[in-house]
């Protein structure tokens, strides 16, 4: 990118002449931003004081980059690893080449589905008009397997839900971030899910903590999901171990969700029972499946961790929660943090094909 | 090295805090070598801890400090730099003291280098995998394990705060075992405790922060931290645990207008609220109000009514986009602008409400 007082042009070799770039500069002696769209290879012209800019380049490879640069009499020429990317810089960097950069700013959530550099609006799901502080569900499609990028304004979440959830539901917080969040059919649990998360949202305002918790887990048979979510709830708060056979009641009712397992095993560490039986829990966690839930995820991290290294822990199971630490490193690494359930970074394929089976072998 | 110990009787809080400000041997994959803005953002914070923590159930009774200035200039006490050998020593300090009781506080604040892969992990100064080909990741300690770790401390109340990226290695460099060890060992049965672990950013994401100044979500932070998500409760402002969550509110709305880059802090393992600082005061609140393009110009006057106005009239930046009003409290207030040649905005009238709000005129 050289950029002078005169104006503004921007190089890349790995895109087609003419590629359009939507720019943003804004300095002290600019009463308001400069925005336009430059093309590769081409020259926005501009009228620049010499001083101090920001100037932001939304690219359709590498996102949304952004450099401060004092600009005087002479050219600056900038590189784009020189610039910082900027956060929600996925939607332009997923979006087919050739979209129109200024398209992003319209106040309506789209959903899109494809791959990365192959992106298309979904035809059967209508753009949505929402507003901060809003909750709205997402009109179904044909295949929720299938990746989406949802846009909101300049912001996007690419997210995989998965294929058996009833309904998904965009969350549009009143600081202006938004979410997708896949519903648990149950709306006390998703309430509480999103007080973990974030704390901030507006159905928030009706949680009770852990009495929510508690009457999600006396209904596990109608939302076993939501009863994974008040699990987790009452190990953060510490008051999982006064329900400690609720908790072993769930990983022995609903044996091929490893959510369960991972509380049971947690749950067990809190009551301070032998690391061995908390031990077997993680294994038949890591052996089930993946949780359905990320801070699932993390916790069975940390509970294989802490017993990995504990020296109370019998030589096999450190062995074999090593072994377990190492398969789930991969899924860890490419978790995507926008998002409760666990799914992963568009583009990632952290779970190559494997002939180890994925079913329960039991305690 | 122990900057401040003060006797306190009972219940006390102890803070380590550390700022890497300078990575002489960083490989440049893994970002910039100069990083003054972490050593501004651990001294602003040790600070904060030093003149303004409010805690009169626990005050602050000692506070280490291990800092690697760079190009920030430090006028502060002599301390250590911040190399692992000396975050190990001084967060044993720290445990130690934290350790005495389960009635006391205790907040760890990192400022440096991060990366996220498996778990999350936080480089020393003397991180240098160039030259520590046998043990490459020499000088980095997994934060998640420290984490689990500090569930030995008996100190029910532990706020953690990492202000690091957390950004990915590239793929072609050798990137952490499962082995990096924490700054303590995870323990199977931790002490009951309410210990929100709070990054600056989410998994993968990086952190901001301009040279030499505080970095975006330490100010925020240290905005929250002021007072300004206290809330009203039993007759008195409170700021509780569970109101480290709004760090993100005040991130989002200044990084929406353009304030600060966007990023979105983490809270993480919280689900409690521990009453943490109190105040006299209600809490200071902060109107980002941006001037319609009629009055945008350098040379408009903001004039604000209400419970908590400032006196007398804004002048409009820089930057020219919007003023940034300090309210004594929040409250209806009434904005009116006056551009440079008579032209006119306003009067609106919005409720103002904590931490921080934005206006439209």
């Amino acid at each position: 990118m050289r950029v002078s007082s005169h104006g503004l042009e921007v190089f890349d070799r790995s895109l087609a002449p003419g590629t359009p770039l939507a720019y943003t500069i804004e300095g002290d002696a600019l009463p308001e931003a400069a925005r336009g769209v430059v093309r590769i290879g081409q020259r926005a012209e501009l009228d620049l004081q010499p001083g101090v800019y920001l100037v932001t380049l939304t690219h359709p490879r590498l996102g949304r980059l952004a450099k401060r640069l004092e600009i005087g009499h002479d050219e600056a020429l900038v590189r784009f690893s020189e610039m910082i990317e900027e956060r929600r810089s996925r939607p332009t960097a997923l979006a087919p080449e050739g979209l129109d950069p200024e398209a992003a700013a319209a106040p309506r959530v789209e959903a899109w589905t494809g791959r990365p550099g192959a992106w298309t609006p979904d035809p059967t799901c209508p753009a949505l008009a929402v507003a901060d502080g809003q909750i709205c569900p997402l009109p179904p499609v044909a295949d929720w397997g299938r990746v989406f990028v949802l846009r909101h304004g300049e912001q996007a979440v690419a997210v995989r839900i998965p294929a058996d959830t009833p309904r998904v539901d965009v969350v549009v917080s009143r600081s202006g971030r938004t979410r997708l969040r896949p519903a648990a059919r149950d709306p006390q649990a998703d309430a509480l899910l999103d007080y973990m998360v974030g704390g901030y949202v507006v159905e928030s305002a009706t949680v009770r903590g852990g009495a929510d918790a508690r009457q999600l887990i006396d209904r596990e048979r109608q939302s076993p999901a939501g009863a994974a979510v008040g699990a987790y709830y009452l190990l953060r708060t510490g008051e999982a171990v006064d329900v400690l056979d609720d908790y072993a009641a769930l990983a022995h009712n609903f044996p091929l969700v490893p959510d369960f397992w991972v509380t049971w095993g947690w749950a067990q560490l809190h009551a301070g029972r032998p690391g061995v039986d908390a031990a077997d829990a993680f294994l038949c966690a890591v052996d089930t499946g993946v949780p359905l839930y990320r801070e699932g995820l993390e916790l069975l991290r940390d509970g294989i961790d802490v017993l990995r290294e504990d020296e109370a822990t019998p030589a096999d199971r450190r062995e074999a929660l090593h072994a377990a630490l190492l398969r789930l490193s991969p899924l860890l690494r490419a978790l995507e943090p926008d998002c409760p359930v666990t799914t992963w970074r568009c583009g990632e394929t952290p779970d190559p094909p494997s002939r180890r089976g994925r079913t329960n072998p039991g305690p | 090295m122990r900057i401040v110990e003060r006797p306190v009787a009972g219940a006390a809080t102890h803070a380590f805090v550390v700022g890497v400000g300078e990575y002489p041997n960083l490989p440049p994959e893994l970002g910039p070598r100069d990083l003054s803005s972490a050593a501004a953002s651990a001294v602003a914070f040790a600070d904060w801890l030093e003149k303004a923590y409010q805690n009169p159930a626990a005050p602050l009774a000692t506070l280490e400090l291990v800092l690697t200035p760079g190009a920030f200039p430090y006028a502060g006490p002599p301390v250590e730099r911040a190399t692992i050998d000396h975050i190990r020593a001084r967060f044993k300090a720290f445990f130690d003291a934290a350790n005495q009781s389960a009635h006391n506080v205790a907040i760890f604040y990192f400022a440096g280098h991060g990366v996220a892969e498996s778990a999350s992990f936080l480089l020393a100064e003397d991180f240098d995998p160039a030259h520590n080909q046998a043990d490459p990741w020499f000088g980095a300690f997994s934060m998640d394990k420290t984490y689990l770790g500090l569930g030995r401390c008996q100190a029910a109340v532990q706020l953690i705060f990492v202000e690091a990226c957390r950004t990915r290695s590239p793929d072609d460099f050798d990137t952490p075992g499962i082995d990096v060890p924490g700054l303590a060992s995870p323990t199977k049965n931790p002490v009951q405790r309410d210990a929100p672990l709070v990054f600056a950013c989410e998994a993968g994401q990086p952190a901001y922060g301009e040279p030499g100044r505080p970095a975006s979500f330490t100010q925020a932070l240290l905005h929250v931290l002021a007072g300004a998500a206290a809330e009203k409760r039993a007759g008195a402002w409170e700021l509780g645990t569970d109101h480290l969550a709004r760090v993100g509110d005040v991130l989002a709305v200044w990084s929406k207008h353009e304030l600060v880059p966007t990023q979105y802090p983490e809270v993480t393992r919280s689900g409690r609220s521990t009453p943490l600082l109190r105040f006299a005061e209600p809490p200071r609140v902060e109107a980002i109000v941006r001037p319609s393009p009629a009055v945008a110009s350098p040379g408009a006057r903001l004039h604000v009514e209400g419970p908590g106005a400032p006196a007398g009239e804004l002048p409009l930046g820089p930057p020219a986009r919007r003023w940034r009003v300090p309210l004594v409290k929040g409250g209806t207030y009434t904005f009116s602008a006056t551009g440079p040649a008579g032209e006119q905005a306003g009067p609106t009238t919005e409720h103002v409400a904590a931490p921080c709000q934005v206006v439209e005129l």
